[in-house]
């Protein structure tokens, strides 16, 4: 039996339809929040969403909200605060707090897609 | 100008835009415009320093504030004056609105000596001035197309250092 191609082709052939979408859908979530500077712009990912994330998107989502919420903080730190910008820390502080959860139950449970 | 805005915070914000500003335009020929990137050291204090300056006569820009900026065209206009207009985003939605800031630093590069800041058309969202998602293809497109229409854009937020602090700030509707 010809074993096929080896590469990319052959790859993409043992994975479904749907699993390809599962994946595109993932990445089209993950590029509405980070910008290509890594600044998290957008709308923030609902908690109840973020099971829909592969555990790679994820991490990076996470490493970078690490980054930005501190950021954030030493600018606050610096230059001062204002209403937006507390609650936009406030937002992402929270959102951060729940991937670490997630992250945590799901390593747990070793159920990552 | 700090005065305007009225606290020592504002001042300290006020003197980091102006020195930032400067050094980023000293080797610049007037007329021409520079490179300025949206992580650019000043961006960070202008996103804080536009919405201060817009809060003195627009009640409503209490609980609005600027999230980032990708700049259309940044030109050095003055000796010490510069010129940027692009995109913001609104940090209430994280939708983009346009924006021009003309600022002109002050000799000792410690202050804004004067300055005309005009943001937002009319569209949705909190302030009526919400314009697409800010990783949309339309908030490209509105970058893409702002300088060919600059002279046609209705503000809706317009300061200028002309007008003295007790005016009541005009929204154009």
């Amino acid at each position: 039996m010809n074993p096929g191609p080896k590469g990319s082709c052959a790859r993409v052939r043992r994975f479904s339809l749907g699993s390809r979408l599962r994946a595109l859908w993932r990445i089209f979530l993950l590029q509405r929040v980070l910008d290509a500077s890594g600044k998290v712009h957008g709308y923030l990912p609902e908690v109840q969403d973020l099971r829909r994330y592969h555990a790679e998107d994820l991490a990076r989502l996470r490493d970078q909200l690490r980054i930005r919420v501190q950021t954030r903080i030493a600018k606050t730190v610096e230059l001062g605060a204002d209403y937006g910008h507390d609650a936009r820390i406030l937002e992402e502080q929270q959102l951060l707090k729940s991937i670490e959860k997630h992250w945590r139950i799901a390593s747990e449970r070793r159920d990552w897609q | 100008m700090s005065d305007v805005i009225g606290s020592e915070r504002s001042s300290s914000l006020e003197a980091k835009v102006a020195s930032e500003l400067s050094a980023l335009v000293k080797d610049v020929a007037i007329g021409a415009e520079f490179p300025f990137a949206s992580n650019a050291a000043v961006c960070y204090a202008l996103e804080l320093f536009l919405p201060a300056l817009l809060r003195v006569r627009f009640a409503e820009w209490k609980r609005e504030s600027l999230d980032g900026f990708r700049i259309a065209s940044a030109r050095k206009v003055g000796p010490s004056a510069v010129e940027l207009a692009g995109i913001c985003i609104l940090i209430s939605d994280q939708t983009v609105t346009p924006f021009c800031a003309h600022l002109v630093v002050s000799p000792d590069t410690s202050s804004i000596s004067a300055y005309r800041v005009r943001v937002g058309e009319a569209g949705h969202g909190p302030l009526g001035i919400s314009g697409p998602d800010c990783n949309s293809s339309g908030a490209k497109r509105l970058l893409d197309g702002l300088m060919a229409r600059m002279e046609s854009v209705r503000w809706v937020y317009s300061v200028d250092s002309l007008q003295s602090p007790g005016d009541a700030g005009e929204r154009q509707t």
